[in-house]
């Protein structure tokens, strides 16, 4: 599904990810770690088509760059980690964003009732079905989240790309959110690419893992065959001695 | 929503009727209708109305009010456009520096008395300076900052407007014959303009808006962010520079007989908002109605005011728009 090879790309004229190779089949979820700067978001932005890049990336068999936007839509939709609202647009109607890609041309048609029960559905697996009338400014942080969930699988698409997508969530939402992606990809064989900065969640609930270090993949294969080396020296200090003892103080904590 | 839309078309006719009858002669709106009645259904006219009534309201005001209406509906359109694809509150034609490069235009028209293209020489000069300046401010502010947020846009569009206007300064002084004409430009106002003029600039700013309509979807998206768009599957770049192009030429356009008039491209769309919501089939469409109400308003202001003098229509908009602005840039979001 994708086959990432000889990738570089970068910024302006600093190359950030360097002959980079990569394949994945669907219904394969992959979580790429490593620290601030090693160039994890550029080459999310690089399979998402944002970016420009040297060597080749092909979804489906078809290369990123020569693909149109709204192309790309039909089979990618990406998560971003903050959504500024500018303007308070409805619940429903940002959900309908997401349909842009299969609505008619003719903007003076009204949407189909096929589309609205879609926007409903998306709204419903998300558990966002009460906010739909709600003005965007006025949700919460984890509120709006699930409405750019549902935004996003209202595109249809069978890559989901998340960058970051539980900096500002509380545990329990961040927990539902991964618990849904995982479900949503294993009921419909998709597959969701997630940068992440917690190393734990990225261990539990992701089928394989990605570490990037200056650039370079480190190591890439199945989460179970991440050994802690690898983690330390990608994110260059005892990360297992540091979790660990974030882990002691939960357990230090009183259970009464 | 229907009836919003139903109170704000009465209100329209209801100003529009004013705006004929108020001025340095009051015509009452019973005898205004009846004039246009007369002129336009061909139905007889009172004993009580006089033929310079008649004109007054037909040959004057008529074209005047209409024009303000117009060119506000343009403005208005073009403002919340450029808000919404840039992504900023405070974006507007005005802000921008587009209505000074348009009056670069209009001096220069003004200085050499060019007529290149006859009567649609001021509309098409204004046009290609307007979207220039816009070309300019947005290549200027993204060079310094990607994201162009808020305060770079606004502080580039100030240096842009202030820059161009020294170029004004600069002409006026060499051509100082011509300086009363490029100063009286430069304030706005409806006064004497020609039938001809009117019916030019409805024409340019109903295909403008209409083009703007066309693109309502991809603005509803835009106005979540480039990136976001993107992966929504909008063509970022083609669209933005489309909608940019249209909302300059749009303002270009209407102002080129009339004069800068600032602030109403800010303020309509703001209360537009307000009223009917952001999503931009309706808001397009309704900030060109309701911008054509407040500048019909701001002319019958200009002309009651400070009766018998009548103060430029460009200054009563800035004495409400720039409080306004300020509200909109130091309020907290929400």
């Amino acid at each position: 599904m994708l086959k990432i090879k000889n990738l570089t790309t970068g910024y302006d004229n600093q190359i950030v990810l360097q002959d980079i190779a990569l394949n994945l089949s669907l219904g394969e979820n992959l979580c790429i770690l490593g620290a601030n700067g090693s160039g994890k978001s550029t080459l999310l932005k690089a399979i998402s088509g944002i970016l420009k890049y040297e060597g080749s990336i092909l979804l489906f068999d078809k290369e990123v760059k020569n693909q149109k936007p709204i192309e790309l839509s039909q089979k990618l939709a990406r998560l971003s980690q903050t959504t500024n609202v500018y303007f308070p647009h409805t619940v429903f109607d940002t959900v309908m964003l997401g349909r842009y890609n299969k609505l008619s041309k003719n903007v003076f048609e009204k949407p189909s009732k096929a589309h609205y029960e879609y926007v409903d559905y998306c709204l419903n697996i998300v558990g966002a079905y009460e906010l739909r009338n709600r003005k965007i400014n006025t949700l919460s942080g984890g509120q709006l989240q699930k409405v750019m969930l549902a935004r996003a699988l209202a595109q249809e698409p069978s890559v989901i790309l998340l960058d970051e997508p539980s900096n500002h969530l509380d545990l329990k939402s961040q927990m539902e959110l991964f618990n849904f992606l995982a479900q949503w990809s294993a009921d419909k064989n998709h597959t969701v690419i997630a940068v992440l900065h917690d190393v734990l969640q990225g261990l539990k609930f992701f089928d394989r893992i990605v570490l990037l270090k200056n650039g370079i993949i480190h190591f890439d294969g199945d989460t179970s065959q991440v050994q802690s080396t690898k983690l330390e020296e990608v994110y260059d200090f005892n990360v297992t001695q540091y979790l660990n003892e974030l882990y002691n103080k939960l357990n230090q904590l009183k259970h009464t | 929503m229907k009836k919003k839309i139903t109170i704000t078309l009465l209100l329209v006719v209801v100003f529009i009727i004013l705006g004929i009858g108020i001025g340095s002669v009051f015509i009452s709106p019973i005898k205004v209708i009846e004039i246009i009645a007369h002129k336009v259904f061909g139905t007889n006219l009172s004993d009580g109305i006089s033929v310079s009534e008649v004109s007054i309201v037909w040959n004057i005001r008529t074209v005047r009010t209409l024009m303000a209406f117009v060119v506000g509906a343009a403005l208005s359109a073009s403002g919340s456009a450029m808000q919404s694809v840039l992504q900023n509150p405070l974006a507007s034609s005005y802000t921008l520096g587009v209505s000074s490069g348009a009056s670069v235009a209009a001096s220069i028209c003004i200085i050499g008395s060019f007529a290149f293209f006859g009567i649609l020489t001021l509309p098409i000069l204004g046009i290609i300076f307007g979207i220039l300046t816009v070309f300019g401010v947005v290549a200027i502010s993204t060079s310094f900052d990607k994201n162009i947020s808020n305060i770079t846009i606004v502080l580039i569009g100030m240096v842009m407007s202030l820059f161009l206007n020294a170029i004004m300064s600069v002409l006026s002084a060499i051509f100082s014959d011509k300086i009363q004409r490029i100063v009286l430009w430069q304030m706005g106002s409806f006064s004497g303009n020609q039938p001809i003029e009117l019916i030019i600039v409805t024409v340019l700013s109903l295909i403008g808006i209409f083009l703007l309509c066309v693109k309502s979807r991809e603005l509803d998206i835009l106005s979540f962010g480039e990136e976001q768009a993107f992966s929504m599957g909008v063509d970022v770049k083609k669209s933005k520079w489309t909608i940019l192009i249209l909302a300059a030429a749009l303002t270009g356009s209407a102002i080129s007989f009339v004069g800068i008039i600032g602030f109403i491209d800010l303020i309509a769309p703001h209360v537009t908002r307000k009223i009917f919501g952001v999503g931009h089939s309706v808001l397009i469409p309704m900030s060109a109605i309701l911008g054509g109400l407040f500048m019909v308003a701001c002319d019958i202001c200009s002309r009651v005011v400070a009766n018998p003098i009548e103060l430029p229509v460009g200054a009563i908009t800035a004495l409400i728009g720039a409080p306004f602005f300020m509200y909109v840039f130091f309020k907290k979001d929400k």
